[in-house]
């Protein structure tokens, strides 16, 4: 039997998780098929919005307009909320294929997760993150208080990560930073390390100090429902094989080029520092602790809020993932 | 019928329904929602694609200021702005054989750096300047032409929402992109005039003939006067990017309370006419905007169809060179131009040509003001010509038929075309700023 | 070659129905300078007392799409829909009956479009309202959803209304071309 499917991104195949979809998901999940010989896949491929915007794949996925999506979860806060734990659980660790692994195991632990996606009419085929989030700036930081009364441009629930701090957070993206930067709309931002070197950062804010905000589950490859319990068992098996492998492939390409990514910047001239541990505590606990915020919110609307967040920090510890702060402590 | 198939059906069936006069955004609806059944086999995703394609395509921050830099365009018309920019160019130019088109495209290019979208600078021109050019015993064709055509210069000279979009598509700079479209904006501007003039002498069929010797002329004091307040608001607009106060998208809000409060200066506005500039904004956006959100509905269609990756996989067996690639692919843009609205072709074009010629190692920035350069000649094309149509919506003028603004914008269609050549050839023209 | 200048008289009803939309488009313009005012206050408060208006860029970003639906009725009831007219100028010129019949044809097709629309985004708009979606980011800065959804609906149910007005007095002014030639 021959399956027609499509798989859309709002985001372009320069993402790497996108790529990965195309360079590998698709070609390896084809090739697997070909060796069991019984069925195969043809793909439609629509990345970078083409045929839903960021905010629009889990929709569409949902609604069957396409069979695959690249759900970047991180804007979904509403429809998928437990989803969003290691936004307010910063400080926690770079690791980021030990940190996906753990969040599989969470899923496997707290049926809401997956139920959230079945309400949206979709299973999580693989969780996809990115790799640890850093300052970078127009000035030297030395300890966290050089940053107050600077404007700092970030986005999403990171905004959260400056209170506190007595700086600005100024909302923006990726494709913003560098001209708001050269302009002296912001000061600096918050990236993760991986988009340094694309961005060309160190151009206009060449301090980079690593404070660690951590790395993050941020997105997903998911699949329709309705389709993925229409798939024979051996085409089933394949795709949960192969996301497996395009999980921890993606993981560890964010993370390799996080690490490449500081070598360039440091190469084409940037100061590259890193707080002290102590310091790095200091900015936590000197934060208002979102994390339980957050689950308290969810408690009251009849989610596992802080079974989830205490879940999480367990397993967190179980796989000697260490955090600056114990976020589940009142 | 394949996929494939499907969408190259669309296209004619686009074609032929815009030909019966159908509302172009009612076209593009109805041809996605049917193609859609026919791709997913289901009214449902049709109907979802519709609905999403409705309710999200246009959520972004750089559409949301849409009606922002509409409005500041219809405050600068209302308040007379335009027109002593205008005058104040026509001044300038009147020695010139087409000494008015030239002023049109003058003024054009100078309110460019103060607004984001050709629609804005296609509405403000029409109201300022057609009537005068007519008067003037220019032809109305040329007379709507020039503005059409000089209406690009919106969206090349910074900011410009269309560079916004290709910085976000392409993860490129956008400041880059502002800075790379200035001198071509500027030689684009000097390019059109000295057609204007060539025109002028060699095809007075075309133009018609100027009885310039009724402009008054204006003394340099008044000259400064009239145009202070459009240099204020440049100022205030550009100096804002620059100056780091804020950010290109969020210019159209800013530029637009700027031109309300200078509007109010000179004492122009009463509630009753903040009320109608307020319905005319609305006009202009809903209309446009409208059209943009059913075109996303088509690109949507012909994304699911396959056909734009049929086409690039078609071209890659070809191994032609970059320039064979990159010809092929402006003429691609072209032709989707006649049919899409810019964004749309952006959203459908890039993800798709950037794997291609990123190997090469093209500077993106050169690249994305070629690309720019090309989509907005769709601005000018029939059938689906946004420029064009957006004349024909401020127009109060029956006589003036679309075939005519079509016909008068041709002669500038052609000249952005040599513009593409003379940018691939000359790549520092876009780079030299950066 | 638009249908509205060919009604002579409008029915009680027809005015009514057109001052609605003029009520929309008059919310539209409002939400406009809402927007304008976000946009300014965020600059302000950010460059000179550095608190920025929170989730600026979300709530504009989601406030476009409302925007266009409460102003698109009038619009299209003002003949401001972008179309081409040049075929069909043609044919007014010989037969102004089949111009009519066929720019009434254009507007039933519209008619049906705006309701096919309508069914599709109806139960979006429903789940966005029950589900208490909101507007703006999440965790930090909210609103809810359901102002922008209504005013979305509102347009869009006036918007299909206006184009079957205008499909009937087409129908109806075709009708009489033929009787009174
Ligand atoms: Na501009
Ligand atoms: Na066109």
């Amino acid at each position: 039997e021959t399956f027609s499917f499509t798989v859309v991104a709002g985001h372009p195949p320069i993402t790497k998780g996108v790529a990965n979809i195309r360079d590998f998901f698709i070609p390896e999940v084809n090739r697997r098929l070909e060796e069991q010989g019984k069925h195969s896949i043809e793909w439609t491929e629509a990345y970078a919005g083409s045929v839903a915007d960021v905010k629009g794949v889990l929709e569409a996925v949902e609604t069957g307009i396409a069979e695959f999506g690249y759900v970047p979860h991180l804007f979904e806060g509403d429809k998928l909320p437990l989803e969003q734990i290691t936004y307010v659980t910063p400080f926690g660790t770079s690791d980021l294929p030990a940190l996906l692994k753990v969040i599989t195991k969470l899923h496997e632990q707290i049926p809401e997760m997956d139920a959230a996606w079945a309400k949206n009419n979709q299973k999580l085929l693989a969780p996809v993150g990115i790799d640890d989030y850093q300052f970078v700036t127009n000035f030297e930081i030395k300890s966290p208080a050089d940053i107050e009364g600077h404007k700092i441009g970030t986005g999403g629930l990171a905004l959260n990560w400056l209170t506190g701090s007595g700086a600005t957070p100024v909302a923006g993206a990726l494709t913003t930073y560098y001209n708001s930067i050269s302009t002296g709309l912001i000061d600096g931002a918050i990236v993760f390390e991986s988009a340094i070197a694309p961005y060309k950062f160190y151009e206009v804010a060449p301090y980079i100090t690593k404070i660690g905000f951590g790395a993050k589950y941020s997105s997903a490859l998911t699949i329709n429902l309705d389709v993925w319990n229409s798939l024979p068992d051996d085409v089933k098996s394949v795709i949960t094989e192969v996301a497996a492998e395009y999980r921890d492939k993606t993981a560890d390409a964010y993370y390799t080029a996080g690490s490449t990514s500081l070598d360039k910047a440091s190469a084409e001239g940037a100061t590259i520092s890193s707080l002290s541990p102590e310091m790095r505590t200091a900015y936590a606990d000197n934060m208002p602790n979102i994390a339980r915020n957050w689950a308290d919110k969810l408690d009251s609307q009849g989610q596992p809020g802080s079974k989830t967040l205490e879940t999480f920090m367990q397993l967190s510890n179980e796989a000697g993932l260490e955090f600056a702060r114990d976020w589940t402590a009142e | 019928m394949s996929n494939v198939e499907i969408g190259l059906a669309s296209i004619a069936v686009i074609l032929v329904l815009i030909q019966t006069g159908m509302h172009v955004a009612i076209a593009l609806m109805a041809v996605s929602f049917v193609g859609v059944i026919l791709v997913k086999g289901k009214f449902a995703i049709a109907g979802a694609l519709l609905s999403q394609a409705a309710l999200d395509s246009v959520a972004r921050y750089s559409f949301g200021v849409i009606p922002l830099f509409v409005l500041m365009g219809v405050l600068v018309g209302a308040s007379g702005l335009g027109r002593d920019l205008f005058d104040v160019a026509g001044q300038l130019f009147r020695k010139f054989r087409g000494g008015l088109g030239i002023a049109t495209v003058f003024a054009n290019a100078i309110f460019a750096a103060v607004n984001g979208t050709s629609i804005a600078s296609a509405s403000v021109f029409t109201k300022v300047a057609v009537p005068e050019l007519i008067r003037q015993g220019y032809t109305p064709r040329f007379s709507v032409g020039v503005v059409a055509g000089s209406s690009v210069l919106g969206m090349l000279i910074p900011p410009s929402l269309l560079l916004i979009l290709y910085g976000i598509l392409a993860e490129v700079s956008i400041g880059d992109l502002f800075k790379a479209g200035i001198l071509p904006g500027i030689v684009l501007a000097v390019l059109f005039s000295v057609a204007i003039i060539l025109m002028a002498r060699f095809a007075s069929g075309f133009t018609g003939v100027s009885n310039r010797l009724d402009t008054a002329s204006i003394a340099t004091s008044e000259m400064l006067l009239k145009s202070a307040p459009v240099v204020a608001l440049i100022l205030l607009v550009l100096g804002g990017i620059y100056g780091g106060f804020f950010t290109p998208t969020e210019a159209g809000g800013v530029g637009a309370l700027g031109a309300f409060l200078v509007a109010q200066f000179k004492g122009r506005l009463g509630w009753r006419e903040i009320g109608r500039i307020l319905i005319e904004t609305g006009q202009v956006t809903a209309s446009i905007t409208f059209l943009i959100i059913a075109a996303h509905m088509y690109s949507r269609l012909l994304a699911l169809t396959g056909l734009p990756n049929a086409m690039t996989d078609l071209l890659a067996t070809w191994n032609l060179g970059l320039t064979g690639i990159l010809v092929l692919y402006l003429i691609v843009i072209i032709l989707l131009g006649t049919i899409l609205d810019s964004a749309s072709i952006l959203l459908i074009l890039l993800p798709l040509i950037l794997p291609v010629v990123e190997p090469f190692g093209i500077n993106l920035v050169w690249f994305g003001i070629v690309t720019i350069i090309a989509v907005e000649i769709g601005l000018l094309t029939p059938p689906l010509g946004v420029a064009c149509f957006v004349i024909k919506s401020n127009l109060d003028d029956d006589r003036i038929g679309l075939s005519d603004i079509f016909a008068g914008a041709a002669p500038f269609a052609l000249i952005m075309v040599v513009m593409i050549a003379i940018v691939m050839i000359a790549p520092w023209l876009a780079l030299a700023l950066i | 070659m638009t249908a509205e200048l060919r009604v002579a008289s409008p029915s009680a009803a027809q005015r009514i129905l057109t001052t609605i939309a003029l009520v929309l488009a008059i919310l539209g313009g409002l939400g406009t300078v809402a927007i304008m005012a976000m946009i300014n206050l965020d600059v302000i408060g950010r460059g000179a007392f550095s608190t920025p208006l929170p989730a600026t860029a979300e709530i504009v970003s989601a406030s476009i799409v409302s925007i266009v639906f409460l102003q698109l009725p009038y619009a299209t009831a003002s003949g401001r829909a972008v179309r081409s007219d040049m075929v069909i100028g043609r044919i007014m010129a010989r037969s102004p009956r089949a111009a009519l019949l066929m720019d009434a044809m254009n507007h039933l097709v519209g008619t049906i479009m705006l309701a096919v629309l309508l069914r599709y985004i109806w139960p979006e708009i429903e789940s966005a309202i029950a589900d208490r979606e909101t507007v703006g980011l999440y965790g930090v800065f909210t609103l809810p959803r359901w102002p922008f959804v209504l005013a979305v609906l509102a347009g869009c149910v006036m918007t299909c209304v206006v184009y079957a007005m205008l499909t009937v007095n087409l129908f109806r002014a075709a009708f009489q071309t033929e009787r009174h030639p």
